[in-house]
């Protein structure tokens, strides 16, 4: 407790304090002036005692000047200093530092010290200012100094002689006998003040105690007001205020002690628990539902105690709590209210119950006097709440599991969740998306108008039914990513039928489109083949009827030439159309009569000379025949059309000539590549290309290209059969066909036969046990083809690479000035935007040497080279890859060293 | 006025003129002045003077008494003045006088059994100088400028190496008395002092301490001792009565009790020509006055 506490906590004190305090100052006061009327009179007698000595030396000495008697002078100053040493003995106010003669040249004439001052020389002490000097009242000047080691007072005379000035005397007290007699003084007016105080302090305290009694005993009262039974007959005994003051208390305890019982009635009848704490922390009061949760019989355990250590001392895990570190003593510290809802409180039985408490500080004119705490029992809500936690996470987990994206609004419209599908399809996060609308994160197009589609929500949420988008709809991702999906949208309603909010569901079905145009285009092929086939067969036998007549005519007008020639070119005409019917039959058949295991390789090299023929001498054919290659199962007559047919196509691809290459090659595919390609299946190809540098076909053409009668040429150049043809033979033998072909480029047609069975291990094991490369480079993927990007993506990600994707130059070339790190660029050749994968390479090395570069095309190394691209030749990977290809090919090119 | 008055008058006139010659008659036996300076006693001499002063008068009829006065100059002007006086003065005084008002020579005392002493040059025991001339621009402390010992010699002997004493120190120091001097070199009023032999060895006597503060650095003399002289109206017969007194004093009690107080061994009678060094000095001193 400090001091003033200590004081302003006792009236007594105060009282006695002032008195004494009072009388104390008025002590100093007296003893202040005491001092200093002393203080004066010695100062007085010092300087009047210094008059007289002046005065006795200024009788004789200037005599001594006039008639220049050195020695008599000195003898006088000597017997002077003598005479006052006898005559005050120690009793003296002041020694005698220096008496000094100066004749009117400052010279010495006569010195109590001679040996520090010589006689006749130039007096070097102080000397007075001659202009104070004779100013001086009564001639002396008197001026104070500190020497050092006392005080000292010079005094300074002008010596006359005959009213004639001779000389000036000085003369230099030593005061330390003064000072030490007011130090003396001091130290006994101390003692006598002591002994007041020490009075003085009796005397307050005795009239304290007098003053305070009365006060004393209304305080010690104080303690039973509101019990209603506070009296006073001390005080009522006197007549003075006291005694109104009494009757005032009495009254005051009554209507409190009412008022208290009121207050207790009302906090007795809620529900919450409240106790109140003082400024200590300790209990000034609880209510019924306070006992009740705490498991207390009466509130004599309670009032008084601190309940931070009955009843908050411990965490729920046992571990303590100090009251430091407890909400309710730091807010009451700061006099701020606090509201906790994950705390427990512990019950007098030693249990502990989940607790939510509110702590409000009370105030007392500005200052916090203590605190209201409020709490209740929250364990069966707690329970509640957790067993509400859990439903909604099983929910969430549902939600996350289902395989389809899911997005749950709000009634506004709002996102309030979102499961992992929907995130990587729509590009948010949930953390994101959570709280905005929909249609900002679900945008959506219709895939040929490319216009916006309604937000299907808002439809769910106005009309409280289920919406399915209209097909075709795609959904751009927040990178910008286009998605074909489909989806329906449900409004989510309670029991009461009110809608809480709406659920949406979609998918990515751009594969399924894929594979289902691909269906499609195959069921066409098969329909037209049908129908074709069918209309060829019975067409063929009205032919075979016609020729077997004409026959018969030919027969009877063998004598008649014109006729018979008339029937010759019926007959050739018949011919004709049963050798078109026999193509169209050829590409309708499904199933092959004859099937036996050959070398492509083989085969190729028996027709070499029937392809030299079969095209102009500007083409020239190359081959590139792989040592190892595969056999096969196909009939070797039908495979030779094929291959006629399209080296034919070829020839009319080039009217000028040009480079006809035909591979061959083993090669497996992958069940990724079949994702891509639903027309083919995984397992070992061979693989037979042929790649030209012609015309090239668009799109367009391309997609009609295996339609029967579908034909580029003039009429008189083509039936539009070849290449059903071929498509039918490939189709027979359980292979397939693509084409890889750009305008004025060239065109790569790739037929797969499936390996013969015959032939053992299959490297589709191998490969499975094949060990790829792997590497941690930067790699930007440029390739228009979406598919094709994202599945190198995939690829090169799986192989530990880190990659950036490009769907043309431009954004190639942006990419690589933002990220200097990219270590390799692997890209398509042909793309739109006017800067091809060759001039996209050749701008990257010149902006980054170091960059290594990959190509990929669907053209060949040997094409490619052909076309006077060199330099990237060597740098290609030919589409389609497989994932093992790309990872030998994009490691090669790394770790190859810079030209 | 009435004839009685007039007789009464008479009368009065006649008793004055009477009591005149009577009181004339009666000078005789008035005491004259027995002058002395500080110069010659010291501090501790008490009532010595008294009571030589008593013994002379009583011993030899002339009455006489203790007249003190602080200085030769005065000492010469009562005898001057009273020529009836008698005074115990110093040699340079004596012959000063002698010419000038007939002063008579009664007696010279003996000290160390001789009627001769030494002027003494004194200083600190801690100054190096060595002769009173190497106290140039100090302080030389000298008891009366009439004073053989305390200032003739010293000046005298300045003068013979060709410095004149009141140009070589920047004070010349007049104590009135040879302790004076000496106290003024003891309080270091005086860097130097010129000092009766006689004032000093009586000054040791009562202050031996002195003697290990103060050292000897020159001995001038020896010079005729401070004489007891009479005015110039003094008989030969009250003369000869003092100065026989003077000479027999160590035959009775009382005078041997005054001289071994005045630390002399007699007196002696001497010739005014005895004192011829001290005149021939004062000669060459003021006839160098003059240049």
């Amino acid at each position: 407790m400090n001091l003033f506490n200590w004081f302003s906590r006792s009236l007594s004190r105060q009282v006695s304090s002032v008195l004494v305090f009072i009388i104390f100052l008025i002590l100093i006061g007296c003893a202040l002036y005491f001092y200093n009327l002393q203080s004066n009179l010695l100062q007085q007698s010092t300087k009047q005692m210094a008059k007289q000595l002046i005065s006795s030396l200024n009788s004789n000495n200037g005599k001594h000047l006039h008639f220049n008697d050195q020695y008599a002078a000195w003898m006088t100053i000597t017997s002077q200093i003598e005479n006052y040493q006898q005559q005050i003995g120690d009793e003296g106010l002041f020694n005698i530092d220096e008496i000094a003669l100066l004749d009117t040249n400052g010279f010495t004439f006569a010195h109590s010290t001679p040996a520090e001052n010589p006689l006749q020389k130039k007096y070097h002490g102080i000397l007075p200012d001659e202009k104070a000097l004779a100013t001086a009242p009564g001639g002396l000047l008197f001026t104070s100094l500190q020497t050092d080691d006392h005080k000292a007072l010079r005094i300074y005379s002008k010596v006359e002689f005959q009213g004639h000035p001779v000389g000036i005397l000085i003369l230099q007290l030593d005061l330390s006998p003064s000072v030490a007699q007011q130090h003396a003084l001091i130290i006994d007016f101390s003692q006598y003040i002591f002994f007041i105080l020490l009075m003085a302090i009796a005397i307050g305290t005795i009239f304290g105690r007098w003053v305070s009694k009365p006060v004393s005993i209304i305080e010690a009262s104080l303690a039973q007001i509101g019990s209603g039974k506070l009296r006073l007959p001390e005080l009522q005994q006197r007549h003075d205020e006291y005694n109104k003051l009494a009757r005032a208390l009495e009254q005051a305890d009554k209507n409190l002690n009412q008022s208290q019982t009121q207050v207790h009635l009302l906090l007795d009848s809620t529900a919450e628990a409240i106790y109140g704490l003082d400024i200590e922390g300790n209990c000034t009061f609880v209510n019924q539902a306070c006992l009740d949760m705490l498991g207390y019989i009466d509130d004599s355990s309670l009032l008084g105690q601190n309940m931070h250590e009955l009843i908050h001392h411990s965490h729920s895990d046992g571990s303590p709590y100090p009251v430091e570190e407890c909400h309710i003593y730091r807010a009451f510290k700061k006099q701020l209210g606090t509201h906790i809802d994950n705390e427990v409180l512990w019950r007098e039985d030693g249990s502990c119950f989940s607790a939510e408490y509110w702590s409000h500080p009370i105030f007392d004119e500005h200052k916090c006097v203590g605190a209201v705490v409020t709490f209740l029992d929250i364990t069966e809500r707690l329970e509640a709440q957790q067993k509400l936690q859990e439903r909604e996470r099983g929910l969430a987990m549902t939600l996350d599991s289902i395989g389809d994206a899911v997005i749950v609004t709000d009634v506004e419209g709002n996102i309030t969740r979102m499961n992992p599908i929907a995130v990587g399809l729509t590009g948010w996060t949930v953390d994101e998306a959570r709280g905005r609308p929909l249609p900002m994160v679900f945008q959506i197009i219709n895939e040929q108008t490319r216009k916006s589609v309604a937000d299907p929500v808002e439809k769910v949420l106005r009309t409280g039914k289920v919406v399915d988008l209209v097909s075709h709809t795609v959904l751009i991702s927040k990178d910008g990513t286009e998605y074909l999906i489909s989806d329906s949208a449900a409004p989510i309603i309670d029991e009461n039928e009110k809608i809480l909010g709406a659920i949406l569901v979609f998918r990515d079905v751009t594969q399924q489109y894929q594979t289902e145009d691909a269906l499609r285009r195959s069921q066409k092929m098969d329909a037209i083949g049908q129908l074709s086939g069918g209309i060829a067969h019975d067409f063929n036998n009205q032919l075979g009827i016609i020729v077997g007549y004409l026959d018969f005519l030919s027969k009877y007008l063998a004598n008649d030439a014109r006729p018979k020639k008339w029937v010759e070119i019926s007959t050739n005409a018949t011919l004709r159309c049963m050798d078109l019917t026999r193509q169209l039959l050829s590409f309708s058949r499904t199933k092959s009569n004859k099937k036996v295991v050959v070398d492509v390789n083989a085969k190729l090299r028996e027709l070499e000379t029937m392809f030299t023929r079969s095209v102009t001498p500007a083409v020239d054919v190359e081959y590139s025949l792989a040592d190892d290659i595969w056999l096969t199962e196909i009939d070797p007559g039908e495979f030779q059309d094929a291959i006629l047919n399209l080296v034919i196509n070829s020839r009319d691809a080039m009217p000028n000539g040009g480079k006809l290459l035909i591979e061959t090659s083993n090669i497996y595919l992958d069940e990724d590549y079949v994702a891509l390609n639903p027309d083919a299946q995984a397992g070992d190809y061979v693989q037979l290309l042929l790649s030209d540098n012609g015309s090239g076909m668009d799109k367009k053409t391309q997609e009609h290209v295996f339609e029967p009668f579908y034909t580029t040429k003039p009429k008189d150049k083509g039936t539009g059969l070849g290449m059903s043809m071929v498509y039918g033979f490939i189709k027979r033998f359980d292979g397939f066909i693509k084409i890889y072909s750009e305008v004025n480029v060239g065109t790569t047609l790739r037929l797969y036969l499936p390996r013969a069975t015959t032939e053992a291990n299959s490297i589709a094991q191998q490969i499975k046990n094949e060990k790829l490369p792997v590497g941690n480079e930067t790699v930007l993927i440029v390739d228009d083809e979406v598919d094709l990007l994202y599945l190198a993506d995939k690829y090169l990600t799986e192989l530990g690479y880190q990659t950036y994707q490009a769907e043309n130059a431009s954004q190639a070339l942006e990419i690589l000035a933002q990220h200097k790190e990219i270590d390799c660029l692997f890209t398509d050749v042909v793309m739109p935007g006017g800067i091809n994968g060759y001039e996209l390479a050749q701008r990257a090395i010149e902006n980054k040497p170091a960059l290594k570069v990959l190509i990929t095309s669907g053209f060949t190394s040997k094409t490619i080279s052909q076309n006077g691209r060199p330099l990237f030749s060597t740098r290609l990977l030919s589409k389609p890859y497989r994932k093992a290809d790309l990872a030998q090919h994009i490691r090669l090119t790394l770790d190859q060293e810079d030209e | 006025m009435t004839n009685k008055h007039f007789f009464y008058y008479l009368l009065t006139i006649s008793l004055l003129i009477s009591g005149s010659s009577g009181l004339a008659h009666a000078t005789e036996t008035v005491p004259q002045p027995f002058v002395v300076t500080g110069v010659i006693i010291n501090s501790h001499s008490g009532n010595l003077i008294e009571r030589f002063t008593n013994y002379l008068s009583t011993k030899s009829g002339y009455p006489l008494q203790v007249a003190y006065v602080n200085k030769y100059s005065e000492l010469s002007r009562v005898l001057r003045e009273n020529p009836k006086a008698v005074g115990w003065t110093c040699g340079a005084p004596y012959v000063q006088d002698n010419e000038a008002d007939g002063q008579q020579l009664v007696a010279v005392p003996l000290f160390r059994n001789k009627p001769v002493y030494h002027s003494l040059i004194l200083t600190r025991s801690d100054r190096s100088e060595k002769t009173l001339a190497d106290f140039k621009d100090g302080v030389l402390a000298y008891s009366d400028p009439h004073s053989n010992s305390g200032f003739l010699s010293p000046q005298y002997a300045l003068l013979k190496q060709g410095i004149d004493i009141k140009k070589h120190f920047r004070l010349l120091l007049h104590t009135g008395s040879h302790e004076g001097s000496i106290t003024a070199l003891l309080n270091n009023l005086a860097d130097v002092a010129a000092v009766d032999e006689y004032i000093w060895t009586a000054y040791l006597k009562t202050h031996p301490e002195a003697g290990k503060r103060l050292h000897e650095i020159k001995r001038m003399g020896p010079y005729p001792f401070t004489p007891i002289v009479a005015g110039n109206e003094v008989n030969e017969k009250d003369i000869n009565k003092i100065s026989s007194i003077l000479l027999k004093m160590n035959e009775d009690s009382e005078g041997k009790k005054l001289l071994a107080e005045f630390h002399l061994d007699g007196f002696v009678k001497k010739q005014p020509a005895f004192y011829q060094p001290v005149k021939d000095m004062l000669r060459e001193v003021n006839s160098n006055k003059g240049n």
